[in-house]
């Protein structure tokens, strides 16, 4: 059964997409189609929340948007992470492993 | 940084919020058709592949709104659609909306001309080089009380010994014949000390400021004024080669001062001065100079009290007989340019506020009406799942839209009323060129719009906050007048009728003074005379030449048709006058002090003032005869009462430079108020200008008698006829008397305009009120009448809602008015503060204008048909 992103905590999805736009340019779809990739198709990412999520962060000049011609030949939007938003990657990754490993130590020894 | 990103980024979304839609949906269908491909790619026709693909994109609207919504798209797009719901609900009651953004109109247009002219006065910094540091220094009598000017040698002791100014200068103004163009004119000129731009602090628009070097070289050179360079000289681009005559002397003209100095007022020359001999030697009570200076930086103005009070204390010891010298007052030049008017400032913007607290009060009241009668619309709107928050923005939203266009009305009277201010300036205002409705005052009044929109406009949500929505609907928007509701518009009411209260009894109070002041005695008759100021060019009328001039001009004057009397003084009543030290033979008040004012023989007669005892000045007295001199009765009464004063002798010290002579009183004159009508009568004597020829240069003449305008331009031509280069300045004395009084008389306009105006914004108020609330209880009223009421009943009703309102307003205004009063009683003369028929005028109107608002809504519920409300069920 796979999770839908929509439904991490709040902050994980916008964590997934900096990383996921942190090797290269991608659409929305790609986005979200890498997420289900990579995690196996553990992780969903519902339509419903990227685009509100991707349109945040390139409020917060976490990622910024170009309109370019995607593989089909249209125009489609892409996103590319900015500076600021490596540095939010950088230190949202450390927590994020913090967090995820104080979850195992609890799970574990609770 | 990154915020300011995100704001260019919003507003540049918002500013093309088409183009941005249309990208999104660009955007979404390029996702949807990406998952039909990936989809196909793993085995799916096309078909199948497209339904799954938009199964699993969901309802793409439900996330576009969020997208919009992170844009903050979707608050622009509820904003523009409540401006136009509130343009529409607006549009559907004219009358409401017509008297709503007019009332909005004059109340944000006065406050805002009120503030316009309060923050150029007294709130900006005057236009100098920090001008915080720029002070007065003034000297202070025997009594402690100031005294605004200073002599030479106590001013040399000042800069001699003080440490803590880093410039110190004197200055003296006058007003001297100029002639520009073939033209002789009056010009204030003020002669200035080197230091004198250093402690401005004063860069020139052209050429340079005078220096301590021009002073210490002598050379006649003359600084003129932005407004003189502009209005006599044409505005040349250069300074003019050709020198400017003053008097009979020719001055070069090496610079230009800057646009908006207004200090010393209206002075346009400015000439160096060493202030030498003969004043530096002269009498310490010769006190015609002012003294400004420059704090020294870090030096604060409590040090320089401190040290200049040591100096003063020092100064006085050394000299004991210096009547003028015993203290001196450090106040900043802003104190004291705008220290005179600030009472009126103040006074002004109490009007203002109480106005526009009545217009609030108006315009909230009227929200209420209107938020009952549509509290179905809104109780529907929240039923069909409008958010109560979307209601709440939506009355606001309204409420603030009508005062900015209030508001915007408003910067358009405010701007004609400063215009008018600034242009009249009756009041003499100080740095009145510099009011403007500049940015700040735009400021001002969008702050204040949108201000009186959130107060006016949250009225009514207090109200949607209590009501119950249900028995609303279901009591289909009748059940809505409930006591509490009611209580609240009342109270309104009360508070706005208070509030004229106050403002009429302020006008009430006003009024009577005037009446007061205009209906005392001035000591002359102002009617049928004109008075021609003149000056002599003092190289040219040295000695007797001046007599003669004078002789010379009476002679032709006389001969003028209608003409009955000619005289002269050398300063006119309501002017300037100069005060002395007198020695009375055989009594020893060291410090009694009298007026005097040269005039020529038949000034009384021209004047019409009056002979008590003993003659008038005649031809056996002259420059070899025994000095004579004629005293007001205030002075006979002061310094020989009960006696007669006829053959007493007196010195008048401060006229005379050396030896001072006896005067011998041969006559008794009538009071004058020289001072003005609101002054008392001062002690007063007058001499004879052949008697004393070096005061005779600028005087005044006064033609009684004749055509004014025919007189007036006989006057000029017999001036010019005899001398070319001698200015004369023309008018009548009731134009002068009328100017002594535009002061008060303006002060008592503004006050009345104003209380005018609450009053009527409160009879619109209690109108109001009325018809909403006779509406509201029609059926009441009509089932009152089925069951036999009376329509006197009926009335009585009404009426007596309206009484009760304005009688208990009218108890709390009458108390506030009398508190308020105590505030105003430096304004008023002979009447009290608690003038007892003033306030029961007032009560008067007022509860006959609340009355006379009531009286359509009273004969509208009398109207009401029994039946028909009946039937209405």
């Amino acid at each position: 059964m796979p999770l839908p992103a929509d439904e991490l905590l709040q902050g994980t999805l916008d964590l997934l997409i900096l990383r996921t736009l942190s090797r290269e340019p991608r659409h929305g779809w790609a986005v979200s189609h890498r997420i289900q990739e990579i995690s196996k198709d553990a992780l969903r990412v519902n339509q419903g929340s990227l685009y509100p999520a991707l349109h945040r962060l390139e409020e917060e000049g976490l990622i910024e948007a170009e309109w370019g011609i995607s593989e089909l030949g249209r125009r489609a939007r892409f996103y590319q992470i900015t500076a600021a938003g490596r540095r939010q990657l950088v230190r949202e990754s450390a927590t994020w492993r913090k967090f995820a490993e104080a979850v195992q130590l609890v799970m574990q020894f609770a | 940084m990154r915020f300011l990103r995100k704001v260019t980024h919003r507003v540049r979304t918002l500013l093309r919020p088409r183009r941005f839609a249309r990208d999104l949906d660009e955007e979404l269908s390029f996702h949807l058709e990406m998952q039909t491909r990936w989809h196909e790619s793993q085995g799916l026709d096309r078909a199948t592949a497209d339904a799954l693909a938009r199964r699993e994109f969901g309802g793409s609207t439900r996330f576009r709104e969020a997208v919009l919504d992170t844009r903050g798209l979707t608050w622009a797009h509820d904003l523009t659609r409540d401006i136009r719901f509130a343009v529409r609900s607006y549009g559907r009651a004219p009358a409401f909306t017509a008297i709503a953004v007019l009332t909005l109109v004059l109340g944000i247009g006065t406050t805002t001309a009120a503030f316009s002219i309060i923050d150029a006065v007294l709130i900006r910094p005057l236009p100098y080089e920090k001008p915080e540091q720029i002070v007065t220094l003034t000297g202070r009598d025997s009594s402690g009380r100031d005294i605004p000017s200073v002599s030479v040698p106590t001013f040399d002791d000042w800069r001699g010994q003080s440490r803590s100014f880093s410039a110190i200068a004197l200055y003296a103004t006058a007003r001297r014949a100029v002639i520009t163009a073939g033209e002789a004119a009056h010009v204030e000129t003020a002669n200035v000390s080197g230091d004198f731009f250093r402690v401005l602090g004063v860069q020139p628009a052209l050429g340079r400021t005078l220096m301590p070097d021009d002073v210490a070289r002598g050379e006649p050179v003359v600084v003129v004024s932005h407004g003189f360079w502009a209005r006599a000289l044409g505005s040349p681009r250069t300074l003019p080669d050709e020198p400017l005559r003053i008097g009979a002397d020719a001055y070069r003209i090496v610079g230009v001062l800057p646009p908006g100095l207004e200090y010393p007022a209206g002075v346009d020359l400015f000439v160096p001065d060493a202030f030498g001999a003969p004043w530096r030697t002269a009498s310490r009570n010769n006190i015609n100079f002012k003294a400004l200076a420059r704090l020294a930086d870090g030096v604060t103005i409590d040090q320089a009290r401190a040290e200049m009070r040591m100096i003063a204390a020092r100064v006085h010891a050394a000299h004991p007989d210096d009547l003028y010298g015993r203290g001196v007052s450090v106040t900043t030049l802003q104190r004291r340019m705008v220290g005179p008017v600030e009472s009126y400032l103040r006074l002004l913007a109490g009007a203002v506020v109480a106005v526009l607290l009545v217009a609030c009060a108006n315009l909230a009241n009227a929200n209420l009406a209107r938020g009952a009668i549509r509290a179905r619309e809104l109780a529907i709107r929240t039923a069909l799942g409008a958010g109560r928050w979307r209601l709440v923005r939506q009355l606001v939203v309204e409420s603030v839209a009508l005062s900015l266009s209030g508001g915007a009305g408003g910067v358009a009277l405010a701007w004609a009323l400063v215009r008018l201010v600034a242009r009249t300036n009756a009041v003499g205002l100080p740095r009145a060129g510099e009011i403007s409705v500049n940015g700040i005052v735009l400021a001002f009044a969008l702050g204040l719009s949108v201000a009186v929109g959130l107060v006016v406009g949250l009225a009514p949500v207090l109200q949607l906050g209590r009501s119950a929505l249900a028995a609303t609907i279901a009591a289909r928007g009748r059940s809505t007048g409930t006591r509490r509701r009611a209580a609240s518009r009342d109270a309104l009411i009360g508070i706005e009728l208070a509030l004229a209260i106050v403002l009429l009894v302020g006008a009430g109070l006003l009024i009577r003074s005037f009446r007061a002041v205009i209906s005392r005695d001035i000591g002359f008759t102002p009617d049928g005379a004109v008075a021609a100021e003149l000056s002599l060019p003092p190289a040219k009328y040295s000695g007797r030449r001046a007599s003669g001039f004078y002789a010379d001009l009476f002679s032709t004057l006389r001969l003028i048709p209608g003409v009955t009397a000619v005289g002269a003084t050398n300063s006119l009543p309501l002017g300037s006058s100069a005060m002395g030290f007198i020695a009375v033979e055989g009594q020893a008040d060291v410090g009694a002090g009298a007026g005097y004012r040269v005039v020529s023989d038949d000034y009384f007669r021209a004047m019409r003032i009056p002979l008590v005892r003993g003659r008038f000045f005649g031809p056996s007295d002259d420059s070899g005869t025994t000095r004579v001199t004629l005293v007001n009765r205030a002075m006979a009464e002061r310094f020989w009462p009960g006696q007669d004063p006829i053959g007493k002798r007196f010195k008048a010290k401060s006229m005379e430079w050396k030896d001072t002579p006896w005067l011998t009183v041969v006559g008794v004159v009538g009071d004058v108020r020289h001072w003005g009508l609101e002054q008392d009568v001062p002690v007063e004597h007058y001499v004879l200008y052949r008697q004393r020829p070096e005061f005779a240069l600028t005087m005044a003449v006064v033609v009684r008698g004749g055509d004014a305008a025919t007189v007036m331009g006989a006057v000029r031509e017999r001036i010019r006829a005899i001398d070319r280069d001698v200015p004369a300045d023309l008018g009548t004395l009731t134009a002068r008397v009328d100017r002594s009084l535009a002061e008060r008389r303006f002060v008592m306009i503004v006050l009345v305009a104003f209380g005018a105006l609450a009053l009527a914004l409160a009879a619109i108020g209690v109108y109001g009120v009325l018809s909403f609330s006779v509406a509201q209880r029609t059926r009441e009223i009509a089932v009152r009448m089925a069951l036999g009421a009376h329509r006197g009943g009926v009335l009585a009703l009404v009426v007596g809602h309206v009484l009760r309102v304005s009688v208990v307003s009218a108890v709390v205004g009458l108390v506030a008015a009398r508190a308020v009063s105590r505030l105003m009683s430096a304004l008023l003369v002979d009447v009290s503060p608690a003038d007892p028929r003033t306030y029961a005028v007032v009560t008067a109107v007022l509860i006959g204008v609340a009355l006379i608002a009531a009286y359509a809504p009273a004969r509208r519920a009398t109207a009401v048909d029994p039946m028909l409300a009946l039937r209405s069920e």
